[in-house]
């Protein structure tokens, strides 16, 4: 998947910013990875889908009625091995923490443009130097 | 992506999927079908389209061992163990443009399908089949997607076309090209046979695709096999014999020998209820040409299972056809013959009589292949097991002439079916 910048094709530095990834997602949370789940789709095509769950440590904009969420993403690893690779679309480390941009996909949600709306937070003082970044689109 | 990430991620290099989600080395040129009439017209003629995806893909060829090109009717392929690429309705997630889908299996690439989306969250995709900075480059994104289709992952490489974002020019950079060079490696051609990563031993300039393979204890034409004798159809077809008496119908194999070679002896499963003479025959067959027939007669006893004919050494023409099988003969009874072997055959009756059988039975006439089931002929090393063939008539080797040490046993036999009475031997038999 390639992202597209906002006006002219080159234009990377006009790349889809932290900021206004912020602001286009509905809930903007802290989370951790607490369980997942890979399984063939029901529809027309035949394609995996994982899902995951993620505990609700703190929503830094929107609101969610739980503190636990389930994703969906393209793709995945079933247990015989057989792997579907679809390019940006979220993946998770099990126990990860992560600040997460969401958009509802039906009755679940989805990161906002796959993997740009997830951003793992595996150092110190990451998670400070992302909500600083964030300040102005946060509640 | 975006530079707040570039700061809290490594950087450097290329990225592949797992430490080797690469295409099998047979199979390193999938075919890239284009449905190039997916594309909305606004985006070119599907010449445009066609050149733009070419275009995409030569960039990837011609560093490593790889070579993609679109397949000429695209239509007419398999979808599976290909790289498909589409224009897709879809709105996609984000600011996503284009996305590829690639499947896997023990670390091997098997299946990938790339779709061009119609739009995103930021409007329509507007697809270019030439480089315009207000427009999406079908040709540099292609060159991404089809990245990831050969095992790439997003490389944090800000000049690399596997960055994840569109890049605004063509081609590849130092990064794609080593990780290509690392993924699928070039090769040399070190015996200078004209050919390289498809050469299954570069150290003998004897040995390559497409070479004759010799009864040598090597893979000469590099098919996997061993002193094979290639792929050789055999075909199972019935033939009907008629006389006075009585109908009777017989099986014999058939086989196109698709290279020089020699039979040196088969085997056959008979019910023998009692001690009998059995003929082994080998009948070029081949439509148009005089029949010619080697015929040895062995003496059996009785029981059933395999029985291995003494050695015919019979040379095998490509391009012929040979009708091969053992029978019963010379006994003042008859017992009624099974077949086994490669293909499920039932009881196979034997006439009451031989005389019953008219002279002339028209054998190899029966169309075999299209209806009948298929087998591949091997001639293997009754001693070692070892696959065997040869590009003559076969000498029964008198030592290890393929100097690995091993056994050199008889060259051949091959578990084949047939029952057909020898005819010419009954009528000498019976004067």
């Amino acid at each position: 998947m390639i992202a597209l910048s906002l006006a002219p094709a080159w234009a990377l530095q006009l790349d889809v910013p932290l900021l206004e990834r912020c602001e286009r997602a509905p809930v903007v949370a802290v989370v951790e990875v607490t369980s997942d789940e890979v399984r063939w789709t029901d529809g027309p095509r035949a394609e995996l889908e994982t899902r995951t769950w993620l505990h609700v440590h703190e929503v830094l904009k929107g609101r969610l009625d739980s503190d636990t969420v389930e994703t969906v993403s393209r793709g995945g690893t079933l247990r015989n091995g057989l792997t579907q690779r679809v390019e940006d679309e979220a993946t998770w480390a099990l126990d990860g923490r992560y600040v997460v941009f969401l958009a509802p996909a039906g009755d679940r949600w989805r990161t906002w443009g796959g993997e740009l709306g997830q951003l793992r937070i595996d150092r110190p003082g990451r998670l400070e130097a992302v909500l600083a970044a964030l300040d102005v689109c946060l509640d | 992506m975006i530079s707040a990430l570039l700061l809290l991620s490594s950087a450097n290099a290329y990225e592949l999927y797992g430490d080797d989600w690469s295409w099998d080395e047979t199979s390193l040129t999938p075919p890239v079908l284009l449905d190039a009439g997916s594309f909305p017209p606004s985006t070119g003629s599907e010449a445009d389209i066609e050149q733009a995806v070419m275009d995409g893909l030569d960039a990837w060829n011609g560093v490593g061992d790889l070579t993609l090109h679109l397949a000429p009717d695209s239509a007419a392929w398999p979808e599976a163990g290909s790289i498909r690429l589409a224009w897709d309705p879809t709105v996609a997630d984000g600011a996503v443009v284009a996305t590829a889908s690639a499947w896997g299996y023990g670390g091997t690439m098997i299946d990938c399908e790339v779709s061009f989306w119609a739009g995103n969250e930021y409007g329509t995709i507007d697809w270019a089949t030439v480089e315009d900075p207000w427009q999406t480059d079908l040709a540099e994104v292609t060159t991404h997607e089809v990245g990831h289709c050969l095992g790439f992952a997003h490389s944090n490489d800000w000049g690399a076309i596997m960055r994840p974002v569109a890049r605004g020019w063509r081609g590849l950079d130092d990064d794609d090209e080593d990780g290509l060079v690392a993924m699928y490696p070039p090769c040399p051609d070190a015996d200078a046979d004209g050919y390289a990563c498809d050469d299954c031993d570069d150290t003998r300039a004897s040995v390559h695709p497409g070479a004759i393979e010799a009864c040598n204890g090597l893979d000469d034409d590099c098919d996997g096999a061993i002193d094979a004798i290639g792929t050789s159809t055999v075909g199972f077809g019935s033939t009907q014999s008629t006389s006075a008496e009585r109908t009777g119908s017989s099986w014999l194999t058939l086989f196109d020998v698709q290279a020089d070679a020699a039979i040196q002896s088969f085997t056959q499963s008979l019910v023998l209820d009692e001690t009998q003479w059995v003929s082994f025959t080998v009948l070029d067959v081949t439509p148009g040409l005089p029949r010619t027939r080697t015929v040895r007669v062995a003496q059996m006893p009785a029981g059933s299972g395999p029985v291995q004919s003494p050695d015919l050494g019979v040379p095998l023409q490509a391009g012929h056809r040979y009708a091969i099988g053992a029978g019963v003969a010379g006994a003042a009874r008859y017992p009624y013959a099974q077949g086994t072997g490669a293909a499920a055959h039932g009881l196979v009756p034997v006439g009451a009589r031989w005389e019953s059988y008219a002279p002339g039975l028209q054998m190899g006439d029966q169309p075999h292949g299209a209806s009948q089931p298929h087998v591949t002929l091997r001639l293997t090393d009754p001693d070692s097991g070892q696959v065997c063939a040869s590009t003559g008539p076969v000498t029964p080797p008198g030592g290890d002439a393929s100097g690995d040490g091993g056994s050199s046993g008889g060259c051949g036999s091959a578990t084949l079916l047939w029952f057909l009475p020898d005819l010419d031997l009954l009528a000498r038999r019976r004067q």
